[in-house]
């Protein structure tokens, strides 16, 4: 009996350690969590630790500098960080690139992984015997190419991992969208990366139809280093901060997946600039806007960081990066596709509101109701006529300046319309209708208003304007609200999809609005709780579409 | 003479497969449609008998061992069953259950150079047989129908991946798991440190933080079978 005493105790421990092993195996590695922060700040990564065992055994332990201590093996004092490598290249390549180089006391290599999936993050450590093998890799690695990429070699500090560890996120980014063309490149480039991430496809090639992936299309070269990692989809997390982020970032991946198929949706692209830089600045470098932002507003943007861990759309992080986290955003959750993208930003910093006002003033005079359907064609005729107000549109505009202009108008546009779908849903029509009105004015003087997708971005503005106007003309309980707000949705991804066939829609719409409600919520499938359908999305696609049918019966109800 | 290119005699032959016994030399069906029987929990007694330790007594010494098998022996190769009974329509999976927690399949590590099927069956005789001199047989005659996973450890560590990640050139344990198809009845002799439990599939369904991730991915690698509820 004793015996079994003795073994039941030992058992637990076994059985404590197990669990925490056992925890780890799965994906809630708590511990390894807390040690993914230590990673970061005290440069002992359990991640990396080959003395995996104490640092799960010992919460504690882990946090003290594993590499040195606990090492059953040599002593690891001689170690360096090799990094910028793909995610393919292995133990073996990096053992003989080393060996190549000269030493003769290479020890071993250990590679820095994603915990969820086992995917290396591209960087390792090896370790050496002598300071004299360190000084000569140091020197000669960097000069051997492994896989097509240059090796950076570093001593192991924490600022170095830092720098790997960020690095692995900003590649991604993908420079300045220019949505509405790339689309159907975008679905090309990123058809392999989404392999990559199995959930992603599902999501976003029915979808994405007009993915922002201009980004694609530029660096394809760039997305396979970059896809070093790959978030883990479903952050059952009890992550570190960072992996947090990355939850938050999969929701916002997972959940908003409409919002890019819009071309306001597009715009996020030029979020993270917009929040660095007033707005007007729009895109230029989204890459290093990316990096900037990830560090930046920490609290905010997080979502920043975790973004290459999904190298396949990179677009598509730079949209869900925009919509922070659900906490900053509360009022994104609830409302369209659109304001995710905008509402942080924008109403962060207001910049949007010195660039409303001053054009609006003329707006405010036409009656609302004019905008419903008779303004329309006004104001379809005065974007396809070039910008009323004497702005020259006849000059040659260069690309970048095209592109700039472009993304500020984006900017401006998806913030008018977030602000003016919170505004409608706070009740606020008029507001609401005002501000889009606005911005339409404003997209028109603009110098790109003739193109094309300056077009769009101005029909998109009218979609909603239409919705908001009916709205307002039915003021009628929540439901009412949502349905405009699915119309409006559907509206404005028919519109990606579609310019011409949604402004026959709209037409339609005017008129047949009470009509329409009904017919209009069916082929929409997100519902109003966008936010749980976030939370729920990486669970499964047919969850969502259960909510809404739910949803659209509610509807359907309260109307009868 | 199985193998699933081989063109069969007839087609009418697939439907029938359906209802057939699994092994039949008619090939194409066999993959296509895996029928496995399978029997209400209640057919089956648990008995108990002495505790069945583990070999390691804690988890560092368990990965340190592991390390130097690596060094002697090369990767470990490990095996698990899946032994399926069924209840109210659905089928459950036996897990030996240590302490409150911690879930494990019957199964363990294999001799260097043994046959992973007959591996297999001595660790089944071992963990849940009868105690050796007894007379249960039933038990012993453990039929190991399929693989129906193969995951793998990159590292001395625990996150194991049901592929070999591409950057690890040589894994350190390679775990198989195999679908176990159990007789109609058979009495089982449960460890006294462990307890013996029938998982129904939903429990075990997007539950990794519960299970880990081999255990809570069973449904899914099992969803692929025709069972049948005997």
């Amino acid at each position: 009996m004793s015996e079994n005493v003795d073994s039941d105790l030992l058992y637990e421990d076994f059985q404590n350690e197990d669990q925490k092993e056992f925890n780890n195996e799965s994906y809630g590695h708590v511990q390894e969590d807390d040690l993914y922060d230590d990673v970061l700040t005290s440069g002992s990564n359990n991640i990396n630790s080959e003395n995996n065992a104490s640092s799960e055994h010992n919460a504690e332990t882990e946090t003290n500098g594993n590499y040195q201590g606990n090492m059953h093996n040599i002593a690891k004092r001689f170690q360096l960080y090799v990094g910028n490598l793909t995610w393919w290249t292995t133990d073996s390549d990096i053992t003989d690139a080393v060996i190549a180089t000269g030493v003769n006391d290479f020890q071993e290599v250990k590679f820095f992984e994603n915990r969820a999936n086992g995917q290396s993050k591209g960087f390792c450590v090896i370790s050496l015997g002598s300071e004299a093998s360190m000084r000569i890799v140091l020197e000669n690695l960097p000069k051997k190419e492994l896989n097509g990429q240059t090796p950076i070699v570093t001593l192991p500090t924490k600022q170095a991992l830092n720098q790997f560890e960020s690095q692995q996120k900003t590649r991604p980014t993908p420079p300045v969208p220019n949505p509405n063309q790339q689309k159907t490149s975008g679905i090309a480039n990123s058809g392999p990366n989404n392999l990559m991430n199995p959930n992603m496809p599902l999501q976003m090639h029915p979808r994405m139809m007009n993915p922002p992936m201009r980004g694609n299309m530029q660096n394809p070269p760039m997305m396979n280093p970059n896809m070093q990692q790959r978030m883990p989809l479903s952050p059952q997390m009890n992550h570190a901060p960072q992996m947090n982020n990355m939850r938050f970032q999969n929701n916002w991946n997972n959940g908003p997946i409409r919002p890019p198929i819009h071309p306001n949706g597009m715009q996020n692209n030029n979020r993270p600039p917009p929040p660095m830089n007033m707005p007007p600045q729009g895109h230029p470098m989204p890459n290093n806007m990316m990096n900037r932002p990830m560090n930046m507003p920490p609290s905010g943007r997080p979502p920043f960081g975790p973004n290459p861990n999904r190298p396949m759309h990179p677009n598509f992080n730079q949209h869900n990066i925009m919509p922070p986290r659900g906490p900053p955003m509360p009022p994104m959750n609830n409302q369209g596709p659109p304001a995710p993208h905008v509402n942080p930003a924008f109403f962060n910093q207001g910049p949007v509101q010195n660039i409303v006002p001053p054009p609006g003033n003329h707006f405010n005079q036409a009656p609302r109701p004019m905008w419903g359907g008779n303004k329309m064609p006004n104001v379809f005729d005065q974007a396809t006529g070039g910008p009323p107000t004497g702005v020259p549109n006849q000059q040659p505009i260069s690309e970048t300046e095209f592109e700039e202009i472009m993304s500020r108008n984006r900017t401006v546009s998806s913030s008018a319309i977030a602000r003016a779908v919170s505004d409608a849903a706070a009740g606020e029509y008029s507001s609401a209708i005002e501000t889009l009105a606005t911005t339409i004015s404003l997209i028109k003087q603009s110098k790109v208003a003739n193109d094309e997708r300056c077009k769009i971005l101005i029909n998109s503005l009218q979609d909603t304007l239409q919705g908001i106007e009916a709205k307002s003309f039915n003021r009628r309980d929540r439901s009412e609200r949502s349905r405009s707000r699915e119309r409006r949705r559907r509206r404005e991804r028919s519109n990606s999809r579609s310019y011409r066939r949604s402004r026959s829609r709209e037409h339609r719409d005017h008129r047949d609005r009470g009509r329409d409600d009904n017919s209009r919520s069916r082929p929409r499938k997100s519902a109003e709780p966008s936010g749980e359908n976030s939370e729920n999305f990486k669970r499964s696609y047919d969850d969502r579409n259960r909510d809404s049918d739910r949803y659209r019966d509610r509807e359907t109800r309260n109307r009868h | 003479m199985s193998g699933a290119g081989w063109p069969k005699r007839s087609t009418s032959s697939s439907s029938d497969q359906s209802q057939a016994m699994t092994k039949t030399p008619i090939s194409q069906s066999l993959t296509l449609n895996r029928t496995i029987n399978l029997y209400p929990l209640t057919n089956y007694t648990f008995g108990t008998k002495e505790p069945l330790f583990e070999k390691d007594p804690s988890v560092p010494v368990r990965f340190q061992r592991m390390r130097d098998e690596f060094v002697k022996i090369g990767m470990r190769r490990s095996v698990e069953g899946c032994l399926l009974v069924h209840e109210h329509g659905l089928p459950h999976v036996l897990l030996l259950q240590l302490g409150t927690m911690f879930f494990k399949l019957p199964g363990g590590e294999l001799n260097a150079g043994e046959d992973e099927v007959d591996g297999l069956k001595r660790l089944l005789t071992e963990t849940l047989g009868q105690p050796s001199g007894s007379a249960g047989t039933s038990s012993c005659n453990w039929i190991i129908e399929e693989c129906i996973g193969n995951w793998y450890r990159p590292n001395f560590e625990p996150p194991v991946y049901p592929y070999l990640v591409p950057h690890i050139t040589k894994p350190k344990e390679h775990k198989r798991l195999f679908l176990v198809q159990l007789q109609e009845k058979a009495l089982f002799a449960v460890p006294k440190n462990y307890k013996l439990v029938a998982a129904p599939l939903f429990e075990l369904y997007d539950n990794s933080q519960g299970y880990g991730p081999i255990i809570s991915s069973l449904p899914q690698a099992l969803c692929r079978f025709n069972f049948i509820y005997m």
